[in-house]
């Protein structure tokens, strides 16, 4: 088993430096310019203590104690129904904790005093399915709230969708309504929908899901964009190994409500310490499952 | 006395009278449908909200106004609660059809995907604005065929008033029949007067939808039209 194992991860470790060269040959300019401009600010941004979350009997989050630093790039693995997108709600309290507290610059997001709204402007969540408004054009679904929330004019939200729109190529769609979109098209408009709110900080539950290889490296690109330009925080959770070792300073990995790892990309994928994550990255190098 | 005998001079000797009578149904339907979607979309917002006293209060209210005849909501605010006969036609047609609307209200409101509202909060909107930007808009085009079919049956309904000595078409035409025993000509135009008023709402309704039509939204129908 352990023979395995080790037998397995090398060759993980061999596939994923292969993809690394491929993408270093593919765009040396961009990897070049994600490594000098990245830089990371040890102020902490969101923090998390004790946080548990049931949903009935199911208890999902375990005692969850984090923190996640200004302008760094988490990413959470781990199976489906670990927890990574209810750490996500949870943040942004879309969903309530029941013990436990989630401070956002050190102020409570769960005490009646705080201005939530103010709050979710501020972190911005994409959803897995990306939850466009059906009924209404491109164009107003990024400007419905900077103009409702953030007291734009329309002048100002509409040439700052158009700006945003041109940046993820899709200034062609902007009288489209969400049904007339792909998959992949929706995505990065759920996505920028986020950003017309001028987020300090984004999160994005499964931003590859669905997407065919090409998407992937589009998403990559949008992602290190949004890292490297702006120093956003990011927080993103994905099934994608190489996706989250490319964009990742951080990697956490998730099992059944409780955090596993806690490191580098790097250290979490070629070098894991619990037998779970040993197990998960098996998994998902071969597709075999236990 | 059926074809090429239709005898048109009963209608224009007795149109004024035949006129008031369609006043006063127009002024039933019109008022009636107004108030019936007001009330609908009180109730019916009341039975999907979180509060458990409203949402069951608005449960029996539609239970008790939707499982009775109309004829004895009317009998019943009439002879019952003794309102003046317009009042009491109007309430009965107003509690009746509304308890069929919030049904369809509720509908509308639910039919609109959950993750959309999740998303709305996570941008931090509102939740007036979550209702007026995101709900309303897309349960009305939801619930636009199937509440322009309620405003019709209201109209129809309002020949109801009849029985309470209200002064409308059907009213009309009954007793003018009586005098001049001329049942066929004057029911062929009474219906062709329901006809029109049911058309106009029909038509009303088929530009709405035409009008507010967005892809992906709303009846098979106009998407195929398309």
């Amino acid at each position: 088993m352990l023979l395995e194992d080790k037998f397995n991860l090398k060759s993980f470790g061999l596939n994923l430096i292969i993809r690394y060269n491929f993408f270093l040959k593919e765009q040396p300019s961009l990897l070049k310019k994600t490594i000098t401009a990245r830089r990371v600010i040890n102020t902490v941004m969101i923090k998390l203590e004790q946080v548990n979350k049931y949903y009935g009997d199911l208890h999902v989050l375990k005692d969850i104690t984090l923190e996640f630093n200004k302008g760094q790039v988490t990413v959470i693995i781990g199976p489906s129904g670990s927890g990574k997108s209810t750490m996500l709600y949870c943040i942004n309290r879309i969903e309530k904790v029941d013990s436990g507290k989630i401070l956002i610059n050190d102020m409570d997001i769960f005490s009646p005093s705080v201005d939530i709204s103010k709050i979710r402007s501020d972190i911005g969540l994409v959803f897995q399915n990306y939850s466009l408004f059906s009924h209404l054009s491109v164009l107003d679904n990024i400007t419905l709230a900077p103009t409702t929330v953030r007291k734009l004019t329309k002048e100002n939200a509409e040439e700052m969708a158009y700006e945003l729109l041109k940046k993820v190529k899709l200034e062609d769609k902007v009288y489209c309504y969400p049904s007339q979109l792909s998959g992949g098209q929706q995505q990065r408009i759920a996505i920028i929908r986020s950003l017309a709110m001028e987020p300090d900080a984004l999160m994005l539950d499964e931003p590859t899901n669905n997407l065919d290889v090409d998407m992937l490296k589009e998403m990559l690109d949008i992602i290190k964009d949004l890292s490297s330009m702006k120093g956003m925080t990011l927080i993103i959770t994905t099934h994608e190994l190489n996706f989250a070792a490319e964009v990742g300073d951080r990697l956490i990995f998730m099992h059944d409500g409780k955090i596993i790892e806690d490191s580098t990309p790097k250290e979490v994928l070629f070098n894991p310490q619990n037998e779970l994550t040993k197990k998960f990255l098996n998994q998902r190098l071969d597709g075999r499952f236990y | 006395m059926i074809f090429g005998l239709f005898d048109f001079q009963v209608i224009l000797d007795n149109a004024p009278e035949l006129l008031k009578g369609l006043k006063t149904t127009l002024i039933l339907c019109i008022l009636g449908n107004i108030i019936s979607i007001a009330l609908g979309t009180i109730i019916g917002a009341a039975r999907v909200s979180n509060s458990k006293l409203l949402s069951n209060l608005a449960s029996a209210y539609i239970e008790v106004f939707r499982n009775t005849p109309l004829l004895v909501q009317v009998y019943f605010f009439f002879y019952g609660m003794r309102f003046e006969p317009f009042l009491a036609g109007l309430s009965g047609l107003c509690t009746y059809t509304s308890a069929y609307m919030a049904e369809v209200i509720r509908a509308g409101i639910q039919s609109v995907p959950e993750a959309e509202l999740k998303a709305a909060d996570a941008l931090g909107v509102s939740p007036l604005n979550k209702i007026t930007k995101i709900i309303l808009p897309q349960a009305f085009r939801i619930i636009l065929p199937p509440m322009s079919n309620q405003l019709m049956n209201l109209t129809k309904n309002t020949s109801i008033a009849y029985f309470i000595t209200i002064y409308d078409i059907t009213y009309v035409f009954e007793t003018l029949s009586a005098e001049t025993f001329k049942f066929f000509e004057l029911f062929v135009v009474a219906a062709l007067l329901y006809m029109i008023i049911c058309w106009i709402i029909a038509i009303a309704s088929f530009w709405a939808e035409r009008y507010l039509y967005v892809p992906g939204l709303g009846s098979i129908e106009v998407e195929l039209e398309h």
